[in-house]
C-alpha cells in the first residue's frame, strides 16, 4: 500500500510510545525518523525533509504548539498531533495553527495508520476539491449544478447546508475545527455561531447520511470539530 | 485602614471632660453614634456597660461644700430666728438629721464639713456670749464637743454603710457582666461566632472607658498571629498594618501589654516613626479626637494564648495606660480589678474556642484521611483490574509453546483494547472529579443535538457493548441542548458503563431520550439488582460505593466515581440527575437538562 515508503518523523519524549509507533509504522512500509524534543524535531525537518510529522503536544522545553507554529511558518508538511485528554484546548489550538489532524492518547495503531494514510493521500492530491463531481458511497455531489444525490435520489438542501457540505468535501479526511468551519462557511466575522453550527450539522446529517443515527460521512470529533470521512467504501470492522 | 473618618465627627469639649456626668453623656452619645455608623452589625444583644468608679473632682467638692454649709447654716438660722436655744437644750440633735442625710447621699467629705460648720455656727450664733467663738460655761463646751464627735461618728457609719451598699451593687453588676459574657458566648456554637460574641461584650462593657473596637488575635495553624474575631468589623476587612502585627507578635511572645498612641500610628507608617510612639507618651495637641490601641496579652497561667487588640478613644474614657495596667495586674486596684477578672474570663473563652477549632480541624483531617485512604484503595483496585486483564492477555500472546488460533489471538487483542479503554475512562473520571472538587469545571456549552450525541457515544462504546442487548428509544427530534459535548459524553458513558458493569451479561440495557416541558430527559435503564431504596440518592456520593457499597457476589467492586462525576457534570450544566427503581426490577438513572435557549425561545 505504501510502496513509495513515505518518511515519517515521530516526535515524543516518551520512549515506549516512540518505539511502539516506529514498530507499527515500519511494519507498514514507512520510513521512520524520531526526535524526543522540539528543537531536534525542527532540525530534522529542515535537514531530512520528512513527508509527515507525528507530534506530541506535551514536550520538554519547546512545546508542541510552538513546534507546530514554527514548522508551519516554513513548511506545508502534514502534521498529526498526539494529545491526551488534558490538552483539549492545545489540540484545538494546534489544529487552528495549521495541524492537519490529531490522535488522542491512548491510541490504537489502526487509528494512527488511518490518519497517516489520509494525510498522505491529501498531500498526493492537493487539488482534489477542484473536481466537478464528488462521489463517496451512496452520496454524490455535482458541484457544477449544485445538486446533492443520495442513492441516486436528489436531496433538498438549503444553500447554507450546501456550503457546509462543500467545505467538508473540499477538506475531506481532515479534521475541521469549529472555528475553521465557521470561517469557511460564514466568513471571518462569525463569533457566536457555534451554536447554530451543530444544529446545521445535525440537520445536514439527517439529509445526507444513509443512517443519521450512525453517521458515516460527517463524524463528530468530540471537543474539537468534525471530519468528513470519504473512506466510506473501505470495509468497516 | 480603620474607620477613622466617622469617629472624627465627634469633638468632645476637652476642658470639661473631667466632669463625670458630662463624660457619661458624651460616652452614651459616642456609643450610639458609632453603632449607628457601623455597617456591619452582628446580632448580639448589647451588654450593659461597666459602672464607672466614682472619682471626686473639684466641681463636686465645691457642690458638696455649698450643700454642707447651707444645710448647717439653715438649721442654725431656724434655731436663731425662733429662739429655740436654750429653750430646748438638746436642739443641736437636729443637725444630725442633715448630717446623716449628707453622709448617705453626698459622702464623707460633705458630712464632716457639715458637722464642723454646725459646730462653729452653733457656737457663734447660738451659744452665749453670741457672735464670738468663746464659751463661758463648761457644760456647754462639753455638750458641743459631744455633739461634734457624735456627728462625725454617725456620719462615718452612714458613709461606710453607703459605700458597702455601693460596692455590693457594683459587684453584683460586675457578676452580671461576667455572667452575660458567658451566656452570650455559650449561645453560639460555632467557635468563630463565640469569639465574636466575646469581642462584642468587651466593647459593650468597657465602652465607658473609651473602648470602641476589640479584635482577638490568635496564632493560626501556621503559628503566625491572625485576627480571629472582631467586634464590629468582618475579620476579612480588618487588616492590621505590618507594624501592628509586629507589636502583636511581640506582645504574644513577651506577655506584656503594649500601647500605640497618636493617630499617625494607627495609619500605616514607617516603623522608625512608630518606635517613638511606643516609648513616648505623646498626646498630640490640636486634634479633636485621639485614638490609641492597646494590645493586651491574654494569659492563661504563664502561657499567652492570644492578644486582645482594643481601640480606644483617649479623651472619652479613663482607660488605664499600659504601665498602670501592668502594675495593677500584679497588685489589683479596685478600678482595674474587674478588668482583669473580665479578661481572665475572656481568656478562658478564647482558649476554649481555639481548642474547639483545633478539634474540628483534627476531626476533618481524620475524616479526610479515612476517605482518601478508602478512595485510594478503590482507585488502585480500579486501575489494577484492567491492567491485570491487559497483562494476562498480552503475556498469553507471548507464550511461545502455545499456538493460538487466529480467533484466540484476536480475542486477546480485543481484551487488551477494551481494558485499555476502561483504564482511559477511569483516568478521565479521576481528572473530572478533581476538577469538580476544585470548582475548576467550566462547561463550554454549545448547542448540540442530544440524539446525535447519544448515537455517537453508543457507536464509540461498541467494543464495551459487544454481546449486550442495547435497546434505544430515541425520538426523531434533534433534542437540542446547550452542553459541553465532552462532558455530556462522559456522563452518558459513565451511565452506560455502570449499567454494563453491574448487571448480568444477558440482561438488556435501555437508552431513551425525550422532551418533558422545558427539559430534555435521557435515561439509562437496566434490569440488574438495583440498589436499596434508601440509597437511591446516596449512590451519587463520591464515596458511596467505597464506604457503604455492598458487593453482591459476582459483581465487581468499583470506586463508584462514575455516578459522582456524572452528578457533578450534570449539575454544572444546570441539570438534574436521579435514580429510580424500575417496576419489575432494575435501576434507571435519568438526567434532565434544560432545553437549549433557542429551542425554548421558539416555543
Amino acid at each position: 500500500m505504501n510502496k513509495h515508503g513515505a518518511t515519517i518523523l515521530v516526535v515524543d519524549d516518551e520512549q515506549e510510545i516512540v518505539r511502539g509507533l516506529k514498530r507499527g509504522l515500519s511494519a507498514h512500509g514507512y520510513h521512520v525518523l524520531t526526535a524526543d524534543n522540539g528543537e531536534k524535531a525542527i532540525n530534522v525537518i529542515s535537514q531530512q525533509r520528512p513527508d509527515l510529522l507525528l507530534l506530541d503536544l506535551l514536550l520538554p522545553g519547546m512545546s508542541g504548539l510552538e513546534v507546530c507554529r514554527r514548522v508551519r511558518a516554513s513548511s506545508n508538511i502534514p502534521i498529526i498531533v498526539l494529545s491526551v485528554k488534558d490538552t483539549e484546548r492545545d489540540k484545538v489550538e494546534a489544529l487552528d495553527l495549521g495541524a492537519d489532524d490529531y490522535v488522542a492518547k491512548p491510541f490504537g495503531m489502526n487509528e494512527v495508520l488511518a490518519r497517516v494514510r489520509v494525510a498522505l493521500r491529501r498531500l498526493a492530491q492537493p487539488s482534489s476539491g477542484a473536481a466537478p463531481r464528488f462521489q463517496a458511497g451512496p452520496l454524490s455531489v455535482d458541484f457544477a449544478q449544485r445538486r446533492v444525490l443520495l442513492n441516486g435520489q436528489e436531496v433538498a438542501i438549503t444553500p447554507t447546508e450546501y456550503d457546509l457540505l462543500k467545505v467538508f468535501i473540499l477538506h475531506r479526511g481532515k479534521i475541521l475545527t469549529r472555528q475553521q468551519i465557521l470561517n469557511e462557511v460564514w466568513g471571518a466575522a462569525t463569533h457566536n455561531r457555534t451554536h447554530s453550527l451543530h444544529v446545521y450539522i445535525a440537520q445536514l446529517r439527517q439529509k445526507i447520511e444513509p443512517d443519521p443515527r450512525h453517521p458515516r460521512f460527517i463524524l463528530t470529533i468530540p471537543g474539537v470539530g468534525y471530519r468528513f470521512n470519504d473512506e466510506i467504501t473501505v470495509a468497516e470492522n | 485602614m480603620l474607620l477613622e473618618q466617622k469617629y472624627l465627627i465627634l469633638s468632645p469639649e476637652k476642658g470639661e471632660s473631667g466632669h463625670l456626668s458630662t463624660s457619661d453623656v458624651l460616652c452614651k452619645g459616642m456609643v450610639a453614634l458609632t453603632r449607628k455608623n457601623r455597617s456591619y452589625k452582628p446580632s448580639f444583644e448589647a451588654a450593659p456597660p461597666i459602672k464607672e468608679h466614682r472619682e471626686f473632682h473639684s466641681l463636686q467638692y465645691l457642690l458638696d461644700s455649698v450643700i454642707a454649709c447651707l444645710g448647717s447654716l439653715l438649721i442654725t438660722g431656724i434655731i436663731f430666728v425662733f429662739h429655740l436655744y436654750p429653750l430646748i437644750p438638746n436642739i443641736s440633735i437636729i443637725y444630725l438629721l442633715v448630717i446623716l442625710a449628707l453622709a448617705s447621699t453626698r459622702g464623707r467629705y460633705a458630712a464632716i464639713l457639715a458637722s464642723l460648720v454646725a459646730f462653729l455656727s452653733f457656737d457663734y450664733f447660738l451659744v452665749p456670749p453670741l457672735f464670738v467663738f468663746t464659751i463661758n460655761r463648761v457644760e456647754e463646751w462639753v455638750a458641743l464637743f459631744v455633739f461634734l464627735v457624735t456627728a462625725i461618728l454617725t456620719s462615718q457609719l452612714a458613709v461606710s454603710l453607703r459605700e458597702r451598699a455601693e460596692q455590693a451593687a457594683r459587684r453584683e453588676h460586675e457578676t452580671h457582666l461576667l455572667y452575660n459574657l458567658l451566656r452570650e458566648t455559650n449561645r453560639e456554637t460555632e467557635p468563630g461566632r463565640q469569639l465574636q460574641a466575646v469581642a462584642h461584650s468587651v466593647v459593650d462593657v468597657f465602652s465607658p472607658w473609651g473602648v470602641q473596637d476589640c479584635a482577638i488575635l490568635q496564632p493560626d495553624e501556621t503559628g503566625s498571629l491572625s485576627v480571629q474575631a472582631s467586634a464590629y468589623q468582618p475579620v476579612a476587612q480588618l487588616k492590621l498594618s505590618p507594624d501592628e502585627m509586629a507589636i502583636a507578635t511581640w506582645v504574644m511572645e513577651h506577655g506584656r501589654t503594649m500601647g500605640l498612641y497618636d493617630d499617625a500610628a494607627l495609619t500605616p507608617s514607617t516603623s522608625g516613626r512608630f518606635a517613638q510612639h511606643i516609648t513616648i507618651w505623646s498626646s498630640v495637641a490640636g486634634k479633636a479626637v485621639h485614638h490609641s490601641l492597646r494590645l493586651i496579652p491574654l494569659k492563661m497561667g504563664n502561657k499567652v494564648v492570644g492578644v486582645l487588640r482594643l481601640r480606644i478613644q483617649d479623651e472619652m474614657g479613663s482607660f488605664p495606660r499600659e504601665e498602670r495596667l501592668e502594675e495593677e495586674r500584679v497588685r489589683p486596684a479596685a478600678a482595674t480589678a474587674f478588668f482583669w477578672t473580665f479578661l481572665d474570663q475572656v481568656t478562658a473563652l478564647v482558649e476554649r474556642a481555639r481548642l474547639q477549632r483545633e478539634n474540628v480541624r483534627i476531626a476533618v483531617l481524620e475524616r479526610t484521611d479515612a476517605l482518601r485512604a478508602a478512595l485510594l484503595s478503590s482507585v488502585s483496585h480500579d486501575l489494577r483490574t484492567p491492567l491485570t486483564s491487559i497483562k494476562a492477555a498480552a503475556s498469553s500472546l507471548l507464550q511461545e509453546d502455545i499456538q493460538w488460533s487466529e480467533k484466540e489471538r484476536r480475542g486477546f487483542a480485543k481484551a487488551i483494547v477494551r481494558e485499555a479503554d476502561r483504564l482511559n475512562r477511569l483516568v478521565g473520571n479521576l481528572l473530572d472529579m478533581s476538577r469538580i472538587e476544585e470548582g475548576a469545571l467550566k462547561p463550554e456549552k454549545e448547542e448540540y443535538s442530544l440524539t446525535s450525541l447519544i448515537s455517537d457515544v453508543l457507536d464509540r462504546l461498541a467494543p464495551l457493548l459487544e454481546g449486550r442487548n442495547i435497546q434505544t428509544n430515541l425520538p426523531d427530534d434533534l433534542l437540542l441542548v446547550d452542553v459541553d459535548y465532552l462532558q455530556m459524553d462522559q456522563v452518558l458513558t459513565n451511565l452506560i458503563e455502570n449499567a454494563v458493569r453491574y448487571t448480568p451479561r444477558n440482561s438488556p440495557i435501555e437508552v431513551s431520550a425525550g422532551i418533558q416541558g422545558d427539559e430534555v430527559i435521557f435515561s439509562v435503564a437496566d434490569r440488574g439488582p438495583g440498589v436499596p431504596p434508601a440509597d437511591l440518592e446516596r449512590i451519587f456520593d463520591k464515596f458511596y460505593r467505597v464506604l457503604h457499597g455492598q458487593h453482591p457476589a459476582g459483581y465487581p467492586m468499583g470506586s463508584g466515581l462514575g455516578l459522582a462525576v456524572s452528578k457533578g457534570l450534570v449539575e454544572a450544566h444546570g441539570g438534574r440527575i436521579w435514580a429510580e427503581l424500575r417496576d419489575g426490577g432494575g435501576l434507571v438513572v435519568r438526567v434532565a437538562l434544560p432545553r437549549s435557549e433557542k429551542a425554548r425561545e421558539e416555543l
